[in-house]
C-alpha cells in the first residue's frame, strides 16, 4: 500500500495491552474512532478495553484491505478519467472473494468480530459478519441452530409447549 | 467465550433482518433472548418468495397461508383477521374488510394495523341500513336485501396499496368498490374516502404502474387518475385486443 510519509499514525491499544500502529485512514474505517478524532484531532493513543488482540487484529486486517481496494480503484479511476466497468467488477468480486475467505473463522470467533465490528463501528464487517451469521441459521431447525452456536436451551417448557400449539412448523428443518 | 444467546437486541435484530419468515420463527424457538427479539418484530422478514392468504380455519380460526416454495400450508394465529375476508395484498400488507363492512389494513407479521374509514357513501350504491343478518327463510325468490356476509365479499372488488406504509407515510389506498366497481382511494389524515368521478358507470379493473393508477372500462378504454387540481379520470386510449394478442 502506497503510503506518504506525513500519514498521520495512530497507536490503537487492546484489552490486553497490546499495541497496534495504524494509519489514521485506517483507523478512521471505525466510526467511533473517527468520531473521537473529530471531537480531538490531536489524540493518537486510543485504548479499546472491549476488544481482544486477537480481534483487533482481524478489524485492521479487515480495515487495511477495504482502504487498499478503494485507493486502488480511486487511482485507476484517477489515472483513466474513468474506472473501467470490467475492472471495477474485477476488483469488487476480488474483494468479494476476500471477504468470504475472511469469515472463514469459528463461531465464537465471528461472535467477538460481530461484537468489536459493532463497538468500533465499522458498518461494512457488522454487515459482513451478520450476513454470515444469518446464513448459518438458514433452513436449520432451533436444536441445529443451538448446536452450531453452542447455545443452551434456556425455555422453559411452557414456553417451548406454547410455540409448539402456536407455530409447530417452528420446530423443524428446512427439506 | 462469547456467548450468542447473549448478544444485545441491536445485533440479533441485525440478524433477524437477513431471515425469511420460516426462519424467523426457528430462531424465536432457540433460547429465551432470541424469542424476546423475536417478539419485537421491529424488521420484517428478508424478501422471499409471497406466501399466499387463504382462508380461516374454522376449528381454530387460525389464518391458512400456502408457501410456493416450500410447497405446503402453514397456520397463524392473527387475531386481527378473525372472520375478515381479505381483497388484496401487497408489500407484506393484506387489506381485509370484517362483517362489519370495516376495513383494515394489517402487516401480519409486525402486526402493524390501519383501521380504515368506512367505506364512501356506498349507501348510495347499496343501502347499507338495509343489509340483514341473513336471507329470510321463507325467502322464494325476487329482489332482496344484502345480508352482511355478501356484502363483506362484495363491498370491495380490488384493492391496491402501490407503497410499502410503513416506508411512505403518505402513500395511497386505491379501491373499486360498490356494484358498479366505483374507483376511490384515501389517504393517512383524510376524513373520509375520496371517491373518484368516472366517465364509465362500470369500471373494470385497476392497476399501479409506474407512478400512476390505470383503470379500465369493460370496453377495454383505458384511463389515468389525475390527482391534482381534483381527483378525475383522464383518458389515455382505446385498448385493441388485436393489437396485445400480436405482441
Amino acid at each position: 500500500m502506497a503510503r506518504s510519509s506525513t500519514e498521520n499514525m495512530i497507536t490503537l491499544m487492546s484489552s490486553d495491552g497490546e499495541e497496534f500502529m495504524v494509519t489514521e485512514k485506517v483507523a478512521r474505517e471505525c466510526t467511533t474512532i473517527r468520531n473521537m478524532l473529530e471531537d480531538d484531532c490531536v489524540i493518537t493513543n486510543i485504548p479499546l478495553p472491549n476488544v481482544t488482540s486477537d480481534i483487533l487484529s482481524m478489524v485492521i486486517e479487515y480495515c487495511m484491505e477495504h482502504v487498499a481496494a478503494a485507493e486502488k480503484a480511486a487511482a485507476e479511476t484517477a489515472e483513466k478519467g474513468s474506472s473501467s466497468a470490467p475492472a471495477a467488477a474485477k476488483a469488487n468480486k476480488d474483494l468479494e472473494e476476500w471477504d468470504k475467505a475472511f469469515m472463514n473463522v469459528d463461531v465464537y470467533t465471528l461472535c467477538d468480530l460481530i461484537l468489536a465490528a459493532n463497538y468500533l463501528n465499522v458498518s461494512g464487517l457488522l454487515d459482513l459478519t451478520i450476513q454470515t451469521a444469518a446464513n448459518l441459521i438458514k433452513g436449520k431447525s432451533p436444536e441445529q441452530i443451538r448446536k452450531t452456536f453452542h447455545i443452551q436451551n434456556d425455555l422453559s417448557l411452557e414456553e417451548e409447549e406454547k410455540i409448539r400449539s402456536q407455530t409447530p412448523w417452528a420446530f423443524e428443518k428446512s427439506e | 467465550m462469547p456467548d450468542w444467546s447473549d448478544l444485545t437486541n441491536d445485533v440479533l435484530e441485525h440478524i433477524t433482518s437477513f431471515l425469511a419468515l420460516l426462519d424467523h420463527y426457528r430462531f424465536g424457538a432457540v433460547c429465551k433472548n432470541w424469542r424476546s427479539v423475536l417478539k419485537l418484530r421491529r424488521y420484517p422478514p428478508a424478501p422471499q418468495l409471497p406466501w399466499l392468504v387463504l382462508e380461516e380455519e374454522k376449528e381454530t380460526g387460525k389464518r391458512k397461508f400456502y408457501s410456493l416454495s416450500a410447497a405446503r400450508h402453514y397456520y397463524l394465529e392473527i387475531p386481527e383477521l378473525h372472520g375478515r375476508y381479505v381483497c388484496g395484498s401487497s408489500h407484506g400488507w393484506i387489506f381485509a374488510v370484517n362483517i362489519k363492512i370495516t376495513g383494515i389494513l394489517i402487516n401480519p407479521f409486525t402486526r402493524e394495523c390501519y383501521v380504515l374509514l368506512p367505506f364512501p357513501a356506498y349507501s348510495k350504491y347499496v343501502d347499507v341500513s338495509s343489509l340483514v343478518e341473513k336471507v329470510p327463510s321463507d325467502y322464494t325468490g325476487g329482489p332482496r336485501a344484502y345480508t352482511f356476509e355478501e356484502m363483506q365479499i362484495g363491498i370491495v372488488l380490488k384493492a391496491i396499496l402501490p407503497h410499502d406504509p410503513k416506508e411512505t407515510s403518505g402513500f395511497t389506498a386505491m379501491i373499486i368498490f360498490g356494484q358498479m366497481n366505483t374507483p376511490a382511494f384515501w389517504r393517512p389524515g383524510d376524513v373520509c374516502w375520496t371517491v373518484i368521478d368516472s366517465p364509465e358507470s362500470f369500471v373494470e379493473d385497476i392497476i399501479y404502474f409506474k407512478g400512476n393508477f390505470y383503470i379500465l372500462s369493460p370496453e377495454n378504454m383505458l384511463y389515468v387518475v389525475d390527482f391534482e387540481p381534483e381527483p378525475k379520470l383522464r383518458e389515455v386510449g382505446q385498448i385493441k385486443v388485436e393489437d396485445m394478442a400480436l405482441e
